[in-house]
């Protein structure tokens, strides 16, 4: 490319893990005036990759998996220059009646903060770009324009944790890295990317796609910096966004509490995700909630990449059973490994989260899937007989950790195989066999689990009720950061292009759009920005179509419409089903979609000047 | 200070929270109130400036409000002594650093560097920086035909001049940090300095830190005030340093997590 962009080298490291090859090419670089990065970027490149080839196997060879930091990456703008997203087709999320049965999948993307994106992009490269698949493990290493696959070997079957410290021992502290953990490498499918111990590219499975690959790790050291259009204003930007970003409304909340405040804020409104969402009110908060996580657990902040809020938390447990367990967190989404669970023990709940950071386990998808199996061992429809001895009760730290292990080492117990795909695949397969309906309470959307927000009894301010419509028609499945009316999800594919943090809402859409024209030397006005994430959306929609989803997949769990809150201020509260049909329909039509089919028309994609999808919709 | 510039304090004061000194709740809270305002307004603000106002705040206010008097921090010689235990790893000193110097983002030229590192899931963050040993072992080592390293009067400050610099690396040899040695040599003959510097392909050497003329950018930007000025005895003693990033770690380490 001859045209030079602010925030990028105009390099990308493809890997084909197949025959080992790696080379660096421009390809996404096309496209980043009209889909400018991170997820939108990501998106588009996904689906030029793969829009020939509907219904390939997630885990094969053919999928795609890609991490891209936004053209902000490296720049240590706060809640922008830290983040990169992992992009590919989705290792976690099912349609109902696919053509292309399991293999009909989502788009998948995840973001996580921390320091390694804004070192790959300090390292010359806007990302990495992964085809094939190797026989053997492998470990991409990159230093400061320098790419090399390495033998990965030795470091497959390591613990995150064990990871991070080995390659910070033996390339040096300047050293970042990724990688995946034995949870991805043993199949689990609501595997993560992690790095730094506990960043986390959590959702849609991407690192079980990553060690799909075999590809176990990225190591990187960079110190270049990034090019940028407007250098000689740079250090008076970043400070004013510092100073921006320290005087906003909640920056003393994030920075003494990161998220965790909200586990007891949101358990007292009883919309946090408690006893497998069949509840909002934690019983238990004063036992794992943050009064105590604060004074007995927490040693230290952390921050990302050039960010002053330090939202990450780190801690200790310090007497008892779980002395010595350490872990980042608990952060809010912890509510799906706590509040979810009941447990009542905070030693238990540090060391869970210990354990869940080691393995590289999606938190948010292991909440689903252990609270689907606790309440299925409640009701008899899993006995102690299928698992081994573990008893799986409410509240059972000890056991649910053994539970934990089983899904990361069992391999000759075959009903571990489903419990490693989700809870409603697992739901289904166990229905199926037994002649239960345990799907009713398997918590998720498309088999991507509910995060740590319960939609029962959430107040209806927009016209759209709580979160239902982000987890209904996500289009990674249940979301809960992907807004929920049509002009929200465009301003957060917005923050996701940055790639900006969920956090630093200090900005707006608006201010997100002043700091990428100042990074980029572009001047995109926030209509032209809004038009770009909805070109992002319906793209990701025609994705899903493809793979074979339809409106049915586009709603709840029985639950949700059915099964009261049974404790709590808001007891019998419940998400009426036809306002929750009409509320979707209303979606649609807002989006420019068919209302009853939820499928883009082709006037809609014309306006996009989307042209080149119409063939590929649903006939 | 005229009443107009107090007058200008107060007002910033209450708009905006410069990095936080967290001692100061009451500060802190008075401005959040008025804080989204501050950042409304400046959105489109293309014209402002960073003024240091008092010796720990900086604040960004638009051109036409600057009061033309600034203060320096460093008045006599000063060394910079991180809290390591507060370094939360954000960077932000580092890029301060090299963006204020260089004028552009290279951290690996940074005057300070800051080490995340990893033990057993509990991470530290050890900020490096030079102390500015009383005695220069650094100067001393640059060899006489060379003299690229002076000191300065006033600040204590190290400069280096970097097109006299021949990148021989004597200096990162003098700063070099020493491992105890556990077989009964002890310390030994120790140097126990930072071992901030390093070798650059450009420069010959970076992390030589000039305490930015008076008014160090990294101790204004940290959000954590970790970075603290002291000016004990003109200057740290020296010898005073040993350990290295790793080492440090460790120690901050176990006064933080280790517990059992
Ligand atoms: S810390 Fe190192 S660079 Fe600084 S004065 Fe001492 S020897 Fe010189
Ligand atoms: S005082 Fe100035 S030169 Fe020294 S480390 Fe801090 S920012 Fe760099
Ligand atoms: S600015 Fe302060 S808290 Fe941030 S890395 Fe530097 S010393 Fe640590």
């Amino acid at each position: 490319m001859t045209t030079q962009i602010g925030g990028y080298w105009g390099k990308l490291i493809e890997v084909d893990m197949t025959t080992g090859k790696v080379e660096i090419t421009d390809r996404h670089m096309q496209y980043v005036s009209d889909y400018i990065g991170g997820h939108a970027l990501g998106s588009k490149l996904l689906w030029e990759a793969l829009k020939d080839k509907p219904g390939i196997d997630p885990m094969g060879p053919e999928n795609v998996f890609m991490i891209l930091p936004g053209p902000l990456g490296g720049i240590p703008i706060p809640g922008g220059g830290s983040r990169y997203n992992t992009i590919c087709k989705s290792a976690m999320t099912q349609a109902k009646n696919s053509p292309y049965g399991e293999n009909g999948a989502t788009v998948a993307w995840s973001a996580a903060g921390g320091k390694f994106g804004p070192t790959l992009k300090m390292a010359g490269f806007d990302g990495i770009y992964v085809t094939g698949a190797s026989a053997t493990p492998k470990v991409l290493y990159v230093n400061n324009g320098e790419v090399e696959l390495l033998d990965g070997s030795k470091y497959w079957g390591m613990s995150t944790h064990e990871f991070e410290e080995t390659i910070q021992n033996e390339y040096g502290p300047m050293y970042k890295n990724c990688c995946v953990g034995p949870a991805a490498e043993n199949g689990v499918r609501f595997a993560c990317v992690m790095s730094e111990t506990g960043r986390a590219n959590g959702r849609g499975g991407t690192g079980a796609v990553m060690a799909s690959k075999k590809l176990k790790g990225v190591i990187v050291n960079g110190t270049m910096p990034v090019p940028v259009a407007n250098k000689e204003e740079l250090l008076d930007k970043i400070k004013f966004y510092h100073n921006t970003i320290m005087a906003s409304s909640n920056a003393d909340v994030r920075r003494r509490w990161g998220t965790g405040s909200g586990l007891t804020q949101r358990s007292n409104m009883s919309v946090t995700s408690c006893r497998n969402h069949r509840e909002g009110m934690n019983p238990y908060d004063d036992k794992i909630g943050i009064g105590v996580i604060h004074s007995e657990f927490w040693i230290r902040h952390r921050s990302c990449y050039g960010c002053p809020w330090r939202c990450m938390k780190i801690g200790v447990i310090r007497q008892g059973e779980h002395a010595g367990a350490i872990a980042e967190g608990p952060e809010y989404e912890s509510a799906m490994n706590g509040a979810n669970w009941l447990l009542d023990d905070m030693g238990e709940f540090a060391a869970i989260m210990e354990k869940l950071e080691g393995y590289g386990f999606d938190l948010i998808g292991l909440g689903g899937l252990v609270g689907y199996a606790l309440e299925a061992y409640e009701n008899g429809v899993i006995t102690s007989k299928d698992i081994d001895g573990i008893k799986l009760e409410w509240s059972n730290g000890v056991e649910i950790m053994k539970f934990m292990d089983a899904l990361v080492s069992n391999h000759t117990n075959p009903i571990y195989d489903w419990f490693r795909r989700g809870s409603t695949y697992a739901a289904l397969k166990i229905d199926a066999e037994r002649k239960t309906d345990s799907v009713k309470y398997a918590m998720d959307s498309k088999n991507h689990s509910f995060a740590a927000h319960n939609v029962h009894g959430q107040e209806a301010a927009t016209g759209y009720n709580g979160l239902e419509m982000g987890y209904a028609v996500g289009h990674r499945g249940a979301c809960h950061i992907n807004g929920v009316t049509p002009a929200a999800m465009n301003n957060m594919m917005i923050r996701d292009m940055g790639v900006f943090c969920s956090f630093s809402t200090a900005y707006g859409a608006q201010g997100e759009t002043d700091i990428l024209n100042f990074i980029m030397g572009t001047s995109y006005t926030l209509d032209q920005m809004n038009y770009i994430a909805s070109r992002a959306r319906n793209i990701e929609k025609v994705f899903n179509l493809r793979e074979g989803f339809t409106v049915e997949d586009d709603t709840l769990p029985w639950r949700t419409f059915n099964d009261p809150y049974q404790w709590g201020p808001k007891k019998g509260a419940l998400l009426p089903e036809d306002k929750f049909k009409e509320t979707r329909k209303n979606y649609y039509t807002e989006m420019g979609w068919d209302p009853e089919t939820g499928i883009p028309t082709k006037g809609k994609l014309q306006e996009l000047g989307l042209e080149d999808l119409i063939p590929y919709l649903p006939k | 200070m005229t009443d107009m510039s107090n007058k200008v304090l107060e007002t910033v004061q209450n708009k905006a929270l410069p990095f936080a000194n967290m001692s100061r709740r009451s500060f802190l809270k008075g401005a959040l109130v008025a804080g989204g305002a501050l950042a409304l307004a400046g959105c489109g603000e293309t014209t402002v400036k960073t003024v240091t106002v008092t010796e720990k705040v900086t604040v960004t206010v638009p051109a036409d409000t600057v009061p033309t008097e600034t203060k320096n921090m460093v008045t006599s010689p000063m060394f910079i002594m991180p809290q390591y235990q507060d370094c939360v790893g954000c960077n932000i000193c580092m890029a301060y650093c090299a963006l204020s110097h260089y004028g552009e983002l290279d951290l690996n030229k940074s005057n300070i560097q800051v080490y995340g590192i990893d033990i057993k899931g509990g991470m530290v963050d050890i900020p490096v920086l030079c102390m500015h040993c009383s005695d220069s072992p650094c100067m001393a080592s640059c060899p006489d035909k060379v003299q690229a390293i002076s000191k300065d009067e006033v600040t204590g400050a190290l400069l280096i001049d970097h097109d006299k610099c021949t990148g021989c690396g004597l200096c990162i040899e003098a700063c070099a940090t020493t491992v105890w040695d556990p077989t009964g040599n002890g310390w030994g003959d120790r140097k126990g300095r930072t071992g901030c510097l390093r070798a650059h392909d450009e420069l010959g050497v970076v992390g030589m830190c000039d305490l930015c003329d008076g008014n160090p950018e990294c101790v204004t930007a940290c959000p954590e005030n970790c970075l603290r000025l002291s000016n004990h005895k003109g200057g740290c003693p020296g010898q005073y340093w040993a350990l290295n990033e790793k080492e440090l770690a460790q120690q901050v380490w176990n006064l933080l997590y280790g517990c059992k």
